[in-house]
């Protein structure tokens, strides 16, 4: 797992120093600014609105409730009549009142607004939601319908970000009692809630973010907008010069996470695939804002192809490791497609993904959200396949250094132990077979061809050879090489014996050949 | 005292008198009393002779007892020779008078030489002959006591009343055993009596008799075959014995019966044949007789009034099982063989769960049979349309390779005659090819299909998501019809599920281990098989197969044992030929155990295996061969895949066990516990107990299972778990069959993650880098660096190739001599009447 950390570590710089692709996961504003960033981010605009804004409208921002406008429906299957849904709707209000408070102005409507004629919540359709949902900051929009195999109610909610346009995953929960469904809608609100943020400042490896209604006192700790440890995802909207918005970009591959609280501001640690993904280097006026994101209990569908033709990457192996380190732990393995759709809940929080090739060469790491979208996401990587094959081919030398390195040991061994004994006799066929072994020489000579090899194919195909991970295992054989190849006591041992024959002028008996497999009991 | 008296070096006293030698018995006689006290439990031998059980015949020194004429006994040396001459004490004494009276004579008349007249003071040199002291020959003879007074003595044979030798001794105990029925028993002092003398007298009397009444014995017992067998023995040597004839009767008679009413007629009628020859008039072999002619006869009717002309042959057949001597019988069987011309085949396995649409050589082979494949090969007889056993008329590509017009020939009705193949069958097949949820799913058909458009009746078009390599080998598998299931069953007029086929044979009965397959009419294929049955018997093993190839109860066997091979080929009458590829051994791993996943591990398995000793001590029971030999990898050697540069996999059993230590301590310390699954084969099951120790030895714990062939084939390309598991099948194109070589369930539904069992996730890569490659240059230099690549990877251990043989009777006419399966071309095949030896 050290090894699997350290190649990661070196891919990182790697790809650093070499890849336009996703490299970094945690992004330094003392970096210096790089050609990488965010693909969403590929139209000049003027930069973005200055760091800090006016004083006074930071304070409205912080002080604003979210405006939330929800629509509800109801599947006539489910027996709910007028009555019930109001007796509902209102103990749900009184419910929020109770836990959230000031930071929520809920404002339900009567009809069902754009659910109207929708099957399924998923079916939902994007553009059908802006104009209903115009003058608030929020839309949420339930259904309650009869679950298929019992009595239970099934409830559905997604969120509509009116500012980025932004339309949230799927979230389901049960209600088993009729009874419980104000507090099951209370449940389901406070999963569907995503706080809204904008970025005041950024710098010394973090941003610092404005959260809407932070500065609202809450009436419960439930209804606390931000808190240490929340995740914020970026987004960029392009203005037009009137300040109305032109295009929301979202930045891929890169999240906020709060570190600490200031009264209403966030400060957080940018993690990104991207070393300056909130780049101020953009042609057109633009402001940051961010968006509250958590698990969702769905599978996270990703897809991966090769940067160059786009063709699957199929058979990869994808692992992950949370942000404050452990272990990875493997996903799975890329299907045909290149597709992989990782299970649910296989994460509590955002973790770091990891795509390898042979288990042996990390060729993209980017942090996910479980969860976070139910569409696939697809990701160009650039496969590496000479460093793959390079690497392969270094394993398959390591393993037979292995072999040999026991071997000699166990020659060795039995070797010392007859010269221990004074058995002069039996030392010769011994010292034999340890000289009859391939030696130091031979493998040197081996890493230097592999080495050279890579080098020169590097130089040839212009493409990424040499990787943090080739060179790492180039320089364990040749450590190993160095280290247990010395020939040094069996050149002693040979001094000694024909020394001894020198002087005892003795014929010595006919070698015996040396049996390896009745080393052990001997 | 007075035995003191007569040392024998004292020769020339040996004038003993009576009375001494009375007085020496008596004392000899006492000493050989047993001792007093309770006796112990007799042994066998020695309880009846009075000896002391450490004194059984068996064990004890060879000894001679003598008795005195006072009644005492002694026990001496075995005397010699053996037996001693005849003794009669009357001419003894006569012929002892006439040779005094010689001898005195002999003394007067020849003075000495140097005169008889002595000096003084000299001794004398005249030496009167002592006439009492001259005994004749053979009236003394020489005894060692064996008790008491250990010396040696000279004994008068006119005091001796009798001499027991120790073989009489032990025939009279083999005697006394054979009457109370220790049979076992008497046969060892048999032994150790003839070891002593073959020639003893009595010894073969005595031998006859145990072969006649452990025989008896045995006859009436569940030993009724040997007890047969003895009193065969018996016969043989000595036919005149008595009472043997009368036993051998009633033996044979009942041992006749109850074959005859088993039904093992053969063994039957040739116990009657041996008793007419041991008992020409003996009444019961007649009635035998008249009893296999009367079933025989019987059973000969009612083939003639049978009109189905199958089953009159094998009534035909049935009857001169039970009597081949039937009159006219012959001739009347060759008629009804030329009417319904049947092949008798010998197969060893049968197909899985999924039945023929399994991967596994029994679906093959039956698939062959009874169902036609879309198209018969890869070769232009294929793709054009010329060959007649498939269904495809025509088939043409366009579009680079990504659409494929396919035209399917006319008159091609199922087997329960509703209607001719259509296109909408072949559409339906390959439709459901794509299915997850269908059994008749191929993960690489369904991620290259596009869409399938029914142009005509007669005509689809097959439209790809990409250019292949070679789509037309998604074709080679059979059409099932379209109004069934996808197990190729219609549901019947009754309610009843059965499979229809549109081959040129269909299943028309199944049962223990007998399955039978009829031609279709002419009118089905065109060109109906000259053969018009095919009867396929299940046996145990390889070897089974082969003995009934042997004698005849099958025509052709699909597996001859590599290890008899050339003794196959050396019985007459019989053919062997080749199949066209080579049978890959190997074991596959599932890499969805996290301890498979280890390299380690896989390294230390592959390491604990001697490949070379097992092929040649188990497999070929000699050295390997240019065909079958040692793998290095998991394609055949010398094929196009093969990379030449790759080193032989090696045998090192102590660096097996430091590999799975390794990987034990990489697990926790925790035990290596695999299960082993392998197939239900002769050869396997030789083979696994040596893989199984040779992990153990490494430090894993193994479990086996035993399961067979086909089921466990077919399961493992479902994609179901395993850990590790014998596999041997037939290798086609590796371009293609690769996948499926290395991961069992390579095309199996991505549900259950089957490509995760590929141990190696770099040969994974590969593999699917191959499948994606739509050329050869592309895809050669893959193939090689698969190949290449496993040796270090391990994502399977390969063990060896084999060339697998079939073997066939000459009246058969038809099989190549190299064939891709077993029946391939069986519609042009021949077969002319002929019965097994054994009804000559």
């Amino acid at each position: 797992m050290v090894a699997a950390r350290d190649r990661m570590t070196l891919t990182l710089l790697l790809l650093l120093s070499l890849s336009p692709a996703p490299t970094s996961l945690v992004a330094s504003q003392q970096q210096p600014p790089t050609p990488t960033t965010p693909p969403t981010s590929t139209t000049p605009t003027p930069t973005s609105e200055p760091a800090a804004s006016s004083a006074s409208e930071a304070v409205a921002f912080e002080r604003k409730p979210y405006a939330i406008r929800c629509w509800l429906k109801i599947d006539p299957a489910a027996r709910v009549d007028a009555r019930r849904r109001g007796e509902w709707i209102a103990a749900w209000r009184s419910l929020a009142r109770r836990t959230v408070g000031a930071p929520w102005k809920l404002e339900v409507q009567p009809d069902e607004g754009p659910l109207a004629g929708v099957k399924r919540i998923e079916e939902l359709a994007l553009e059908t939601l802006a104009q209903p949902a115009l003058g608030a900051d929020q839309a949420w929009l339930l259904q309650v319908s009869p679950n298929n195999d019992s009595s239970i109610l099934q409830l559905s909610a997604r969120n509509y970000d009116v500012d980025t346009g932004r339309l949230g995953p799927v979230v389901s929960r049960r209600a088993a009692y009729a009874a419980d469904m104000p507090r099951e809608w209370m449940s389901l609100g406070l999963e569907v809630f995503q706080p809204s943020a904008r970025v005041v400042e950024s710098g010394a490896g973090g941003v610092t973010l404005s959260v809407q209604a932070a500065a609202l006192a809450p009436a419960s700790p439930l209804g606390q907008v931000v808190k240490v440890g929340s995740v914020f995802r970026p987004s960029r909207i392009f203005q037009k010069p009137d300040g109305s918005t032109l295009q929301v970009a979202e930045i891929r591959w890169t999240y906020l996470v709060v570190e600490s609280l200031n009264g209403p501001l966030a400060r957080c640690q940018i993690v990104s695939s991207y070393s300056d993904p909130l780049s101020r280097r953009v042609a057109r006026r633009s402001r940051l804002v961010a968006q509250g994101v958590k698990p969702v209990e769905s599978p996270t569908r990703l897809r991966f192809l090769a940067a160059n033709d786009r063709s699957p990457l199929a058979g990869y192996s994808l692992e992950a490791q949370r942000l404050d380190g452990g272990s990875p732990f493997p996903l799975g393995l890329t299907d045909r497609e290149g597709g992989i759709v990782v299970p649910v809940r296989f994460s509590e929080g955002l973790v770091r993904l990891r795509l390898l090739a042979g288990e042996i060469e990390s060729l993209a790491e980017f942090p996910v959200m479980p969860g976070e979208t139910a569409d696939q996401r697809t990701l160009l990587v650039d496969p590496k396949p000479l460093a793959v094959e390079m690497l392969t081919k270094l394993e398959a030398l390591d393993d037979e250094l292995l072999d040999l390195i026991a071997r000699r040991s166990r020659y060795e061994a039995i070797l010392k132990a007859r010269i221990e004994a004074d058995k002069w006799d039996e030392v010769e066929p011994w010292l034999k077979a340890v000289q009859d072994l391939p030696g130091k020489a031979v493998y040197q000579g081996r890493v230097k061809q592999l080495r050279d090899e890579a080098t020169r194919r590097q130089a040839e195909s212009k493409a990424v050879v040499m990787t943090r991970a080739v060179l790492a295992k180039l320089q364990d054989l040749d450590s190993m090489v160095e280290r247990y190849l010395d020939d040094e006591a069996i050149k002693a041992y040979a001094t000694d014996l024909a020394a001894r024959k020198a002087t005892t002028n003795k014929k010595a008996p006919t070698p015996v050949a040396p049996n390896p497999g009745s080393a052990t009991a001997s | 005292m007075a035995t003191r008296d007569f040392p024998v070096q004292a020769w020339k006293l040996m004038s003993l008198a009576a009375s001494l030698l009375a007085l020496l018995s008596a004392a000899v006689a006492a000493q050989l009393k047993p001792a007093s006290g309770p006796a112990p439990a007799a042994q066998p031998g020695a309880g009846s002779l009075g000896l002391a059980p450490e004194l059984s015949l068996l064990r004890s020194t060879p000894f001679d007892r003598i008795t005195l004429v006072d009644g005492s006994v002694l026990r001496v040396e075995p005397l010699t020779p053996r037996p001693l001459p005849p003794y009669d004490p009357e001419k003894d004494a006569a012929r002892r008078k006439a040779a005094a009276i010689q001898s005195k004579s002999k003394i007067k008349t020849q003075p000495p030489p140097s005169g008889n007249i002595g000096t003084l003071g000299q001794r004398k040199t005249i030496e009167r002959p002592e006439s009492d002291a001259e005994e004749l020959p053979g009236e003394t003879i020489s005894i060692h006591l064996l008790e008491g007074d250990l010396q040696d003595f000279l004994l008068k044979r006119i005091g001796i009343r009798s001499i027991e030798y120790f073989e009489d001794l032990l025939l009279a105990e083999a005697n006394r055993l054979i009457r109370r029925g220790d049979f076992t028993a008497a046969f060892d002092y048999l032994l150790r009596c003839q070891a002593r003398d073959p020639k003893w007298k009595g010894l073969a009397e005595t031998y006859d008799r145990l072969l006649f009444e452990e025989g008896v014995s045995l006859l009436s017992g569940t030993q009724s075959e040997r007890g047969l067998r003895l009193l065969r023995d018996l016969s043989s040597k000595r036919p005149s014995y008595p009472g043997l004839a009368e036993e051998l009767a009633r033996a044979y008679g009942r041992r006749i019966d109850a074959l005859f009413l088993a039904k093992n007629y053969s063994a039957g009628r040739r116990l009657l044949f041996e008793l007419e020859k041991l008992s020409p008039n003996n009444s019961g072999a007649k009635i035998a007789r008249e009893q296999f002619a009367a079933r025989a006869k019987e059973v000969a009717e009612a083939a003639e009034k049978s009109e189905d002309p199958g089953e009159g042959l094998d009534s035909w057949r049935e009857s001169l099982r039970i009597w081949p001597l039937l009159e006219g019988g012959r001739a009347r069987h060759d008629a009804a063989f030329s009417k319904a011309p049947t092949l008798d085949v010998g197969v060893t396995d049968e197909p899985g769960s999924r039945g023929l649409l399994g991967a596994t050589a029994a679906a093959e082979r039956i698939s062959a049979l009874v169902m036609s494949p879309i198209l018969a090969g890869l070769d232009e007889a294929a793709t054009t349309g010329q060959n007649p056993e498939q269904l495809a008329a025509g088939l043409e590509t366009t579009q680079l390779g990504r659409s494929l017009t396919l035209t399917l020939r006319e008159h091609r009705p199922w087997s329960d005659g509703s209607r001719s193949v259509l296109a909408i069958d072949v559409a339906w097949t390959l439709a459901e090819q794509a299915r997850p949820e269908s059994p008749l799913f191929r993960a690489r058909w369904a991620q290259l299909l596009d869409r399938i458009e029914i142009k005509e009746e007669r005509q689809i078009e097959i439209r790809l998501r990409r250019q292949s390599m070679k789509p037309e080998v998604w074709l080679q598998g059979p059409a099932l019809p379209a109004q069934g299931t996808p197990w190729g069953a219609v549901r019947q007029a009754d309610g009843s599920l059965r499979p229809i086929g549109d081959g040129p044979y269909r299943l028309v009965g199944q049962q223990k281990g007998l399955s039978v397959y009829k031609a279709e009419d002419a009118a089905a294929g065109g060109s109906r098989p000259r053969i018009a049955r095919v009867l396929e018997r299940l046996f145990t093993s390889d070897a089974e197969a082969l003995a009934a190839l042997t004698r005849g109860d099958v025509a052709l066997i699909d597996h001859v044992p590599l290890s008899r091979l050339e003794e196959a080929r050396a019985i007459p009458g019989v053919r062997v030929g080749a199949y066209e590829r080579p049978v890959l051994h190997r074991i596959a791993l599932d890499g969805r155990n996290p301890a498979l996943r280890l390299r380690t591990l896989r390294r230390g398995l592959s390491l604990a295996i001697d490949r070379k000793a097992l092929l040649e001590e188990i497999v070929l029971k000699g050295p390997s061969t240019a065909e079958s030999l040692v793998s290095d990898g998991p394609f055949p050697r010398g094929n196009y895949a093969d990379a030449p540069d790759v080193k032989p996999l090696e045998y090192d059993p102590l660096l097996a066990r430091m590999l799975v230590s390794a990987a034990r301590k990489e697990l926790g310390e925790q035990p290596i516990r695999l299960k082993f699954e392998y197939p239900r084969d002769a050869m396997v099951k030789a083979v696994a107990p040596r893989l199984i120790e040779a992990w153990t030895n490494a430090g894993v714990v193994i479990e086996a299972s035993e399961r067979p062939a086909g089921e466990l084939e077919d399961e493992l390309a479902s994609g179901r778990r395993f850990d590790l598991a014998y596999r041997a099948t037939a290798s086609d194109d590796p371009v293609f069959a690769a996948g499926p070589l290395i991961c069992p369930g390579y095309d199996a539904s991505p549900a259950i993650d089957p490509l995760g069992a590929i141990a190696s996730p770099r040969i994974l890569q590969l593999l699917l880098m191959l499948e994606a490659a739509a050329d050869p240059p592309t895809a050669n230099p893959l193939l090689l660096r698969i190949d290449r690549e496993s040796r270090d990877e391990l994502p399977i251990l390969p063990l060896w190739q084999t060339r697998a043989y079939r073997a066939w009777r000459d009246h058969l006419t038809g099989p190549a001599e190299t064939a891709r399966h077993l029946y391939e071309r069986i519609t042009s095949w021949e077969i002319r009447p002929w019965l097994p030896p054994e009804t000559e």
